[in-house]
């Protein structure tokens, strides 16, 4: 069930209306069954395995607390069992198309080592919906607990941390005792919740249906055609999927902590303003936060993270960010675009020292100039990552770049562009998050009174509540794009 | 104050408190109220802004006519973005021409072209439909000797062509036009019957049958009983606002996709359960090719080859040649139509490669030369020049830019080597 479909404009407002009508006592167990619901929609049979996935990791937390002596071998059983789980419907295919490539280049260089006796077929996998963010969320309930974390008792206390439906497919990732801390207190029902999380949903619902999706026609249009673009018709292209992303998974986490914040529940949030970033290290935590705070966490810190050698950490934050990149999707270009993040951090980070003990480089970076600069070329590697991030092999990527630079006068992208709604649409939004939500960051003086005038009574409020859902409907093109996040 | 007196002033008191909290909870409620309308009217006139600017809900453009079945909504400023994108208004007449004259000018040679909406040409620029081109083709080689050329544009989406026999004799030959094309699209037999939609909006249309006679008669029993029922009334009703608000085409949109979203959504989840039960009690899943004669029912469907697959196929063509029969006759119709009033008559048809287009094709080619009708077949120009570029948007669809620069110049110089159409 995806968040702007019309299953979800039924499902949500019935499991909302049946939540706080409902005894608390039933409230858990209602959101754990709507929560199933919720995945199973989508090929039911894999809500089974989602069930024996929680079902195993429960198990073994409670075996991991009170088991002290089997601590160690029961925690790297689950880790091992819960990345198999995820191995196996991610990169079970991708293995074996990379050792048929490795097949063919053997048979095609060296004949006499006998590779093509070695024959694997790929297998006929789907890969169920939010499995990473599943096994993400298991690994460091596990690694917490081992680390003398108290497990959560009830089971259906820890089903539903497992598949709370705002964050069950594409996160954010949460942490299990923010979580239980949640679930521990009592939910009462807050207008005020209520109404910010209701603007969460429809800021959500604008960002994806109409801005990420007008700009998915821009950006396919252009990767369909690579090779064959003019530079006005690539930098379209790619700038169009930069925005398009962002727009599609921070509208997702916008609609699902939306529901959450409905429901009584607060997620983390995921993103801040990540296109404003002035430096790869800051770009990352503003992009992604609950993953990127994930692969610190659980990935960098365990290898070693800052406190070693300066080889050593650049090994490490280089090793993490390829696996990040991995973690996304089982494919070379995805790899290609957390290395290209993992070499422009170590750059960051030595060019970062370098301009400690430069006062010259010190000076400019905190000028205005120094600041833009630092923006640009910011945006420009985050960017031209992009490409390889939204191409489906590591050649297209390559063309689209060197499209962006060719001499040829194309107008496939630009023309659609020039009558696409989306530039309204965009102006729109941005006429909003002015008001709204850099006012309310910066606490500038001229929205007050803007602010001040939009405080409406509630019957006023759900008819502009209303009148914005239409109008994000309105801009919907007939053909919705899948949420990009959800492949992972 | 004695304590009577007191007790009836405090009652008299809390009596006008009283009155004055409900006179003053009213008020509230009120401007609550009037919040609530002041919110809602700033939000339609936002929207109505928001999407004129961007161009979005702006495709509607036809209205139902009681003569023709739908004509297109005179001024009418569209953008169309369903297949290729347009930005135009229908000039005066209902047409999708640029504004025109109904008197004929002096020393001018009109051609009217009617059809559906290949003709109608929405997904491309005005300048860049077929009739723009064509018009272009024949003034830039001064083809009708001095004369100045119009081609008019009597295109309407979803017409059939019994629609444009009655639009050309309502409409186009008010214009004095000294040739008609009239246009045929492959499958043009199957629009002919009443079309099983009903929630199209104009899925009612004059029908036309062949009497025993064997002369065409129009019968309007099921178009009237559709015009005069709610749906077609509350749609006239509407007309104001479909030519004029983005919010309400928008809304009638939503409406007509949340309807079938839920048909859909409920079929969805009533076959996702049974799978799911058939998963969990490890049987297979209870399908309709269990039963046995639905299963041999499925295979024969499945065979190309079978005896009902066979029979289909016979009675397929039956069905197009009983229609074949009427549009024959709604053809010579509009050819007697033209020779009265002084102007020729020519068929373009464009055909697909089909069992069904084939029969359709030849019965045409047939029927056209019988009835001494011309007829501009470009079929194999389009088979084989689709070949070597995109000449439509979705195949099959409509022309795209190539597609009606194509078209125009088949018929351009058809028409100049075939001087006689070109005669006065």
């Amino acid at each position: 069930m995806l968040f702007n479909s019309l299953a979800y404009l039924v499902f949500f407002p019935v499991v909302l209306g049946l939540y706080w009508v409902c005894p608390r006592s039933w409230r858990r167990m209602l959101l754990l069954v709507a929560s199933y619901i919720f995945y199973m929609s989508w090929i039911p049979v894999y809500g089974l395995l989602v069930g024996a996935m929680t079902l195993a990791n429960y198990v073994l937390a409670i075996m991991l607390h009170r088991l002290p002596r089997f601590a160690k071998p029961l925690f790297l059983f689950g880790i091992v069992g819960n990345l198999a789980c995820l191995f196996y419907f991610k990169y079970a295919n991708f293995l074996i198309s990379s050792l048929d490539s490795v097949k063919q280049f053997l048979n095609q260089y060296l004949p006499g080592l006998g590779a093509q006796a070695v024959s694997v077929q790929s297998m006929d996998i789907i890969l169920p919906l939010g499995i990473s963010f599943f096994a993400f969320e298991f690994i460091h309930y596990l690694t917490e607990v081992y680390k003398g974390g108290k497990p959560i008792t009830g089971f259906v206390d820890f089903g539903l941390f497992a598949a709370f439906f705002p964050s069950q497919i594409a996160g954010p990732i949460k942490r299990y005792k923010d979580f239980v801390e949640q679930l521990g207190k009592e939910i009462r029902f807050k207008q005020e919740n209520f109404s910010d999380g209701l603007t969460l949903l429809l800021q959500g619902l604008f960002k994806k249906v109409a801005l990420a999706d007008n700009l998915a026609i821009l950006a396919n249009l252009g990767f369909e055609n690579s090779a064959h673009l003019g530079a006005a018709d690539a930098w379209i292209a790619t700038l169009a999927f930069t925005f398009q992303i962002y727009f599609d998974f921070s509208g997702y986490t916008d609609m699902g902590r939306g529901s959450a914040l409905m429901l009584g529940f607060s997620l983390p949030d995921n993103f801040n303003f990540p296109y404003v970033a002035t430096s790869l290290s800051d770009f990352w935590k503003r992009w992604h936060i609950s993953l990127s705070s994930w692969l610190r966490d659980y990935l960098y810190i365990p290898l070693g993270g800052g406190r070693c050698s300066e080889p050593r950490k650049y090994f490490n934050l280089l090793t993490t960010m390829v696996l990040g990149g991995l973690w996304h999707g089982a494919a070379w270009h995805f790899v290609v675009w957390g290395a290209i993040h993992g070499v422009g951090l170590i750059v960051n980070h030595l060019y970062g020292d370098l301009a400690k003990r430069v006062s010259l480089l010190r000076n400019f970076h905190s000028s205005y100039v120094g600041v833009a600069f630092s923006w640009l070329l910011t945006f420009a590697v985050v960017h031209t990552c992009w490409v390889f991030f939204r191409a489906e092999t590591s050649t297209q990527a390559c063309m689209m770049l060197s499209d962006m630079f060719s001499a040829r006068q194309t107008s496939l992208v630009l023309e659609p562009f020039s009558q696409s709604p989306v530039s309204v649409a965009l102006t729109l939004y941005c006429i909003y998050a002015l008001i709204f939500r850099i006012s309310a960051l910066r606490n500038t003086a001229w929205a007050s009174p803007i602010l001040a005038a939009l405080e409406l009574k509630a019957p006023a409020k759900a008819v502009l509540y209303a009148c914005v859902l239409f109008a994000a409907l309105g801009f919907a093109p007939a053909r919705t794009s899948p949420f990009i996040y959800f492949q992972f | 104050m004695p304590a009577v007196l007191q007790k009836k002033t405090t009652e008299k008191i809390s009596t006008v408190a009283a009155v004055g909290r409900k006179s003053a909870s009213w008020k509230a409620f009120a401007a609550i109220l009037f919040q609530a309308l002041i919110v809602l009217i700033a939000g339609i006139l936002a929207i109505e802004l928001a999407f004129g600017l961007a161009g979005i809900w702006e495709q509607d453009h036809l209205i139902p006519n009681r003569e023709i079945g739908i004509s297109i909504m005179p001024n009418r400023k569209i953008t169309f973005r369903n297949e290729g994108f347009s930005r135009r208004t229908f000039n005066s007449f209902g047409m999708a021409n640029r504004e025109i004259s109904e008197k004929k000018p002096a020393n001018t040679f009109r051609i009217a072209v009617v059809g559906d909406s290949m003709i109608e040409a929405l997904q491309v620029d005005l300048s860049k439909t077929m009739c723009s081109r064509l018009e272009q083709q024949l003034n830039d080689i001064d083809s009708v000797q001095g004369k100045k050329v119009e081609v008019l544009n009597f295109g309407v989406s979803a017409s059939n062509v019994g629609q444009s026999y009655l639009r050309l004799k309502k409409l186009a030959l008010r214009f004095q036009p000294d040739l008609v094309i009239m246009y045929v699209r492959d499958h043009a037999t199957s629009d002919l019957p009443l079309p099983l939609n009903a929630r199209f909006p104009f899925a009612a249309r004059p029908h036309f049958f062949v009497a025993n006679n064997g002369a065409v008669y129009e019968s309007r029993l099921l178009f009237d009983s559709w015009w005069n029922s709610k749906e077609a009334r509350n749609l006239r009703a509407a007309q104001w606002l479909r030519m004029h608000s983005h919010v309400w085409s928008c809304l009638v949109n939503m409406q007509f996709r949340l309807v079938t979203g839920m048909e859909q959504l409920k079929a969805e989840a009533v076959s996702k359960t049974k799978g799911l039960i058939s998963v969990l009690s490890l049987s297979k899943p209870d399908t309709p090719t269990e039963n046995s004669a639905e299963k041999a029912a499925a295979a024969a469907a499945a065979d190309p080859n079978s005896e009902l697959n066979k029979n289909i196929a016979i009675e397929q063509i039956k069905c197009v040649r009983h229609y074949f029969a009427v549009m024959e006759r709604l053809l010579a119709a509009m050819k007697q139509e033209c020779a009265k009033n002084n102007c020729k008559f020519a068929v373009v048809y464009i055909g697909a490669t089909d069992n069904a287009g084939l029969e359709e094709h030849k019965l045409l080619r047939e029927s056209m030369a019988k009835k001494n009708i011309p007829l501009m077949d470009f079929t194999d120009e389009f088979q084989t020049e689709k070949k070597k570029r995109p000449l439509y948007f979705v195949d099959p669809g409509h022309f795209n830019i190539a597609g009606n620069q194509l078209f125009a110049d088949l018929i351009g110089s058809y028409l100049v080597s075939n001087k006689q159409f070109l005669l006065k």
